[in-house]
């Protein structure tokens, strides 16, 4: 019996002092990240990371002596608007693939996916030129028009508005609902996590873009802040490593804000199909 | 309630094109110049601290006069800028000068898409004999200047003179040999009890390059490509083997430390040497701010050192220079050179080194107040100008106009890697010749140079 209570506990505190060590791996680089960003620039250049000086100093100098601000709102605007509208298009081709019985259906699907396999760093050239083309450079709108839809999206709402029971369909269908109707008030509240699920996803990889912006955006008016935070580090002289770091610190805490909120939908979204 | 919560979604999505169509316009009304002035649309690559110190000159620029208004511009990285002028020329969105950096010389000259500053200079007479001629010689092609440097360093030797005196070292003479720094670091190595390295020297290709022109060697064929395109060129030859010999000896008796490569190893250096880790190392001239600011040790600064049985010749500049794109019209190009020339003023540069660690490349800086003022302070920062003024430009010490440096340098890195962990010098060496000469032949291939 004592022996068995043993074993137990010293499964237990194994398993214990594993997680801790992988969490401290894990969260370590992120920990010392956010402690040097409070700490001034000469202790992070020597390398001095127990030093006592902490301040808030970093983060009074990002906000006053740079332009974060206004790269914090241009980010903001393009992955809100882009998120929306991936929501839409997304959901709206989706349906059309699942609901809709039309000619050449698994052609245009199989089509779809094809551009999926094709990275987007492998279409920037033509993709370059055409906007180029077209006199969008150096806007928000060359920002926000490549990515209005994505074929991953509506690859991934397709598989989960083919879960959706087809008795809905033919209830709604007896209700006398349109399609419009159906998609809007069943399909969608139907699906709300892999809504919710691709629109955290969107926002994110908005959020993160850093090479077409980088291509395609010259003043700061229209630059993102992930390019904004490279611009504040100089090639071969003196850098502000300090408030680099505090710039960095706050360029995170959107990200983890809608980590947070879509974790909020995750759970409640579960909860909601385990109660019936 | 519910009827509402239907609305939200098309009413967010109505509010954000229109805030987008509003904001955009604004946007574009923004950029656009109130005042009557012509723009001069000017594209850098200068981030941090030194897009300040620049916007301090764009600003001096247009108070200056009432014809142009120069708007500087962040593009990113050199590299990375490069693209973005070759892609975006002939549009409306491109620069009327841009800062285009050292070893896209070549690149920006067959593009075809740049107007010589040597026309401006011969329409006003203006005298460059004030501005440094090995500056200058590094973007001068055909006897015609292409573009005017701007931002300029050198690498100089950064040593720990607080160090050196604590262990009662004879410091390194101002043009040191390899040996003269070989014997600083053995003593300090020795006499520290091993806590603190002797030196270090960054695996970094400018380095290699600048090892071969202070020994006057050349690296490519036609002259380092000032008297027609290169063709050839030749790595493996005695000055690489003795500079990396000479690191090579260092690394045998224990007292060299590697960072490694990359930008990375640059700021870990930096903070081993702050942090008394490491007593020599050699850094692009620009980093004196970094290593002044808040040093609690005195710092010693020497010219780039030289092998022991030849006369330094001198290093090349790196750093980039200003061009005027030839896309834009005649009186947009005049405003360009006129930005241009004021940059060269002997205040304007003095301050711009004053503020970055760039050298000041007008003769006349080092007479004014500001720079005086510098060198009062702190003494061993008069050293980087002193080894600018010194050197004579000739073939060796004007940099290499080759295309594909970029990838060249990558190689000359893997090369020092190779030595650094023990490798073979003569191996690669040649390994290094055979991969640069593939690229080169085929870049000359693709371009149609013969």
């Amino acid at each position: 019996m004592a022996s068995f209570d043993e074993k137990a506990v010293l499964k237990k505190v194994f398993n214990y002092i594993l997680l801790i060590a992988l969490a401290v791996v894990i969260l370590a680089p992120f920990f010392i990240g956010i402690w040097t960003s409070f700490l001034p620039t000469m202790d992070i250049a020597k390398g001095n990371l127990f030093s006592t000086n902490l301040s808030l100093d970093n983060y009074a100098a990002a906000f006053t002596k740079t332009p974060i601000l206004r790269y914090l709102l241009n980010t903001l605007v393009i992955s809100t608007i882009t998120m929306i509208a991936q929501l839409i298009f997304c959901s709206m081709s989706a349906y059309a693939f699942v609901f809709l019985k039309f000619k050449f259906r698994k052609t245009i699907f199989t089509l779809f996916l094809v551009t999926m396999m094709l990275p987007f760093e492998a279409e920037i050239i033509p993709n370059f030129a055409t906007v180029k083309q077209m006199g969008l450079l150096d806007n928000y709108a060359v920002l926000i028009i490549p990515f209005l839809t994505s074929a991953f999206g509506t690859f991934m709402l397709r598989q989960s508005f083919m879960q959706t029971p087809i008795e809905l369909k033919e209830a709604s269908d007896i209700e006398g609902l349109n399609h419009f109707q159906f998609y809007w008030n069943i399909v969608l509240s139907y699906n709300k996590i892999s809504m919710i699920t691709l629109g955290a996803y969107s926002f994110l990889g908005s959020w993160n873009q850093y090479l077409w912006p980088m291509l395609t955006t010259f003043s700061n008016n229209s630059r993102v802040i992930q390019n904004g935070l490279k611009q504040l580090q100089s090639e071969e002289t003196f850098n502000d490593w300090g408030m680099i770091q505090a710039s960095a610190a706050i360029i995170v805490i959107p990200t983890i804000i809608v980590l947070f909120i879509g974790q909020h939908y995750f759970k409640s979204g579960m909860n909601e199909g385990a109660v019936k | 309630m519910s009827k509402y919560k239907k609305l939200t979604l098309p009413l967010i999505l109505i509010l954000g094109i229109v805030f987008v169509a509003v904001f955009g316009k604004a946007l574009s009304a923004k950029s656009a110049v109130k005042d009557n002035r012509t723009p001069i649309v000017f594209w850098h690559e200068m981030g941090g601290p030194s897009e300040q110190a620049l916007e301090q000159v764009v600003d001096g620029f247009n108070k200056s006069q009432n014809k142009y208004k120069v708007i500087p511009k962040y593009q990113g990285t050199y590299d990375e800028a490069i693209q973005k002028i070759l892609q975006t020329h002939n549009t409306s969105t491109s620069p009327a000068v841009f800062q285009a950096f050292d070893i896209s010389t070549a690149q920006m000259l067959h593009s075809g898409y740049t107007t010589p500053v040597q026309n401006f200079i011969d329409e006003d007479n203006y005298d460059v004999s004030k501005i440094s001629p090995v500056a200058r010689a590094f973007y001068s092609n055909d006897g015609k200047q292409q573009a005017m440097p701007f931002n300029t360093s050198q690498p100089v030797l950064y040593y720990n003179a607080s160090l050196l005196k604590k262990y009662n070292i004879t410091p390194p003479p101002v043009s040191p040999s390899y040996s003269d720094i070989t014997r600083v670091a053995k003593e300090l190595y020795e006499k520290s009890g091993h806590k603190t390295k002797g030196m270090t020297i960054q695996v970094y290709g400018w380095f290699l390059e600048q090892a071969l022109a202070n020994a006057g060697a050349q690296l490519a064929n036609q002259n380092d490509g000032h008297t027609g395109n290169p063709t050839q060129v030749k790595i493996n030859n005695p000055d690489t083997v003795e500079f990396l010999n000479w690191i090579k000896e260092n690394i045998k008796s224990g007292d060299f430390i590697d960072y490694g490569s990359g930008a990375s190893a640059g700021a870990n250096q930096t903070a081993g040497f702050l942090s008394d880790k490491v007593g020599i190392f050699i850094q692009s001239s620009a980093s004196i701010g970094q290593l002044t600011q808040n040093n609690k040790n005195k710092l010693g600064i020497t010219y780039f050192p030289h092998p022991d049985d030849k006369k330094a010749n001198g290093v090349a500049i790196g750093g980039a220079a200003l061009w005027i794109s030839n896309d834009k019209p005649k009186n947009v190009q005049r405003g360009a050179f006129e930005f241009i020339k004021y940059t060269l003023k002997p205040e304007v540069q003095a301050q711009w080194q004053k503020s970055t660690g760039y050298l000041a490349l007008n003769k006349d800086s080092q007479k004014t107040k500001i720079l005086k003022d510098l060198y009062a302070k702190s003494p061993e920062s008069k050293v980087p100008g002193q080894q600018l003024a010194t050197a004579k430009p000739n073939y060796s010490n004007s940099g290499i106009l080759m295309e594909g440096m970029q990838l060249t340098r990558q190689l000359e890195e893997v090369a020092m890697e190779t030595v650094y962990n023990g490798g073979d010098i003569n191996q690669a060496l040649n390994t290094a010749d055979k991969n640069i000469n593939d690229n080169l032949m085929q870049l000359n291939k693709a371009n149609g140079y013969k």
